[in-house]
């Protein structure tokens, strides 16, 4: 049903009253008989100036495409804000492919939270739609550390500021794991400096999940690494600032370390199978 | 005999596969052309609503007036409030004319949060699926950040002994605003004051914010969070 194309709508299923804007929902319903849509025009009724603006003056400015979400930029409440929408992929079966969605956009929004909640900086979430599989979050206003270190290997390191990155994402990394969530996709683009309060805020959880293994750790941290090692190696060893900084932070220390060179052995994969 | 059969038999299945293979890629060329302009025009237009404009509509007292999605979100600030005993008796009646939502003031420390708990009641009321009785007492159950609602209820709403409350009514006319201020016996003081009149330590435990969060994010911010990703949860 929600394949329904917006131009099988005949005419006289439009309200009575002029709307600009028809919303999808009420598109839906309009379409699928006269019995619904006095139905839905008594419900309504009452609130008919609220469907007329719902394409929010046409705010929504895209940034990004990715395989998984487009990115937004908008406004929330007269602070800037970003709306991720994961889209349907058409190639899966509907039922699956709803249910796959649901999945990651709930999994985002928890891991983000409970991230915060481990002291962990991420961008702050305005609201989840779990009908059009929108996420909106914080504009977090600074460059991202992949720009700043691209930016380091083009006109030289500046030392104290890459010790406080360094430091700062070892810190963060040991307070995830300590909490039990596994990031599952750290690169530098997926991080980004607050430039008011020089911080380091952490986006993009929808690959994390929950876990407490030291091997999804210590694969978590072998992640950082080859992208560390594939976008900025002309940067120096970042790699060991940043494990040096995740030791002091993590009470788990021995058992991830291990891991990691279990894993720096034989790659990503645990089984070669499949 | 047989074999003849099991041909005829596997030419047809494959006549009529291939028709299938046919008409299903049409279809589904025609699908795809489709679903690309739903898609365009769906992000166009279900795209939820994103802008709260504060509004002024020649009103000259301290009631703040914010755009949600097109509704406007009407919000008073009364403190000294006499007769919440009588406003808790008529709201459970049902008889609250005009019908408003009164939240326990002193657990919110700013308007941003009201405004997010405002967005989502918006949102469920456009699909008509609400979860409580009425557009205001969800909004209430939506600022509480819990899915209990009768508990959210009791503490984000008002008690007999309440004197500090936060008034907010969507799309108020004149007249009903101004009826609602003569219902809610107190007085009227400025938005600004909220954050210091917040009582920090109920919030606290209300929204099980630990001193670890705080340390990277202001009480606001964590009381959106948590009413955002509740349902996610």
């Amino acid at each position: 049903m929600s394949n329904k194309p917006l131009e099988t709508l005949s005419p006289s299923a439009v309200l009575p009253v002029s709307i600009p804007a028809i919303t999808r929902e009420k598109a839906i319903v309009e379409a699928t008989g006269p019995i619904n849509q006095q139905k839905a025009k008594g419900k309504h009724q009452c609130f008919i100036d609220m469907d007329t603006e719902t394409n929010g003056g046409g705010s929504l400015v895209l940034i990004k495409q990715g395989a998984e979400a487009r990115v937004f930029e908008s406004t929330f409440g007269g602070r800037k804000s970003i709306v991720k929408e994961r889209f349907s992929k058409k190639y899966r079966h509907p039922t699956l492919d709803s249910k796959l969605t649901l999945k990651r956009l709930n999994a985002e929004a928890r891991c983000m939270t409970k991230a915060r909640r481990l002291g962990v900086s991420t961008p702050v979430l305005y609201a989840v739609d779990p009908v059009s599989h929108t996420l909106t979050f914080e504009y977090v206003e600074g460059p991202s550390i992949k720009d700043i270190f691209l930016e380091f290997g083009l006109k030289g390191v500046v030392e104290e500021k890459m010790d406080d990155i360094a430091f700062q994402i070892g810190d963060i990394i040991g307070k995830l794991h300590d909490g039990g969530v596994i990031h599952g996709d750290l690169t530098t683009s997926n991080m980004l400096w607050r430039s008011d309060t020089n911080q380091l805020v952490l986006i993009d959880f929808g690959l994390s999940f929950v876990s407490t293994l030291p091997e999804d750790k210590g694969v978590d941290l072998y992640v950082l690494e080859r992208a560390l090692l594939s976008m900025h190696s002309s940067c120096g060893n970042v790699m060991d600032k940043i494990l040096s900084a995740y030791r002091k932070s993590t009470k788990q220390w021995s058992s991830t370390f291990n891991k990691l060179g279990q894993v720096r052995l034989r790659g990503r994969k645990r089984t070669m199978v499949g | 005999m047989l074999p003849q059969s099991h041909f005829t038999i596997i030419f047809l299945f494959r006549c009529s596969k291939r028709r299938k293979t046919k008409e299903t890629k049409k279809k589904k060329l025609r699908k795809r052309r489709n679903e690309g302009n739903f898609l365009n025009e769906a992000v166009a237009k279900t795209a939820p609503p994103y802008t709260f404009l504060p509004l002024s509509i020649g009103d000259t007292s301290e009631m703040k007036h914010y755009e949600i999605s097109g509704t406007t979100l009407s919000v008073a600030l009364f403190t000294e409030v006499a007769n919440s005993k009588e406003l808790l008796e008529l709201m459970q009646a049902g008889t609250l004319e005009p019908e408003v939502a009164l939240l326990n003031a002193s657990l919110i420390p700013d308007i941003f949060p009201v405004l997010a708990a405002a967005h989502k009641t918006l949102v469920s009321k456009s699909r008509d699926s609400l979860t409580t009785r009425t557009l205001h007492s969800e909004l209430v159950y939506n600022y509480s950040g819990s899915k209990h609602i009768s508990e959210s209820l009791k503490r984000c709403g008002i008690s007999d002994s309440t004197t500090y409350i936060l008034a907010a009514r969507f799309n108020a006319s004149e007249e009903e605003l101004n009826a609602m201020k003569t219902l809610i016996k107190g007085k009227e003081i400025d938005l600004e004051e909220l954050e210091g009149r917040a009582n920090k330590s109920q919030i606290l435990k209300q929204y099980k914010i630990t001193g670890v969060e705080l340390g990277i994010s202001t009480i606001g911010d964590a009381i959106t969070c948590r009413i955002a990703s509740r349902d996610a949860l």
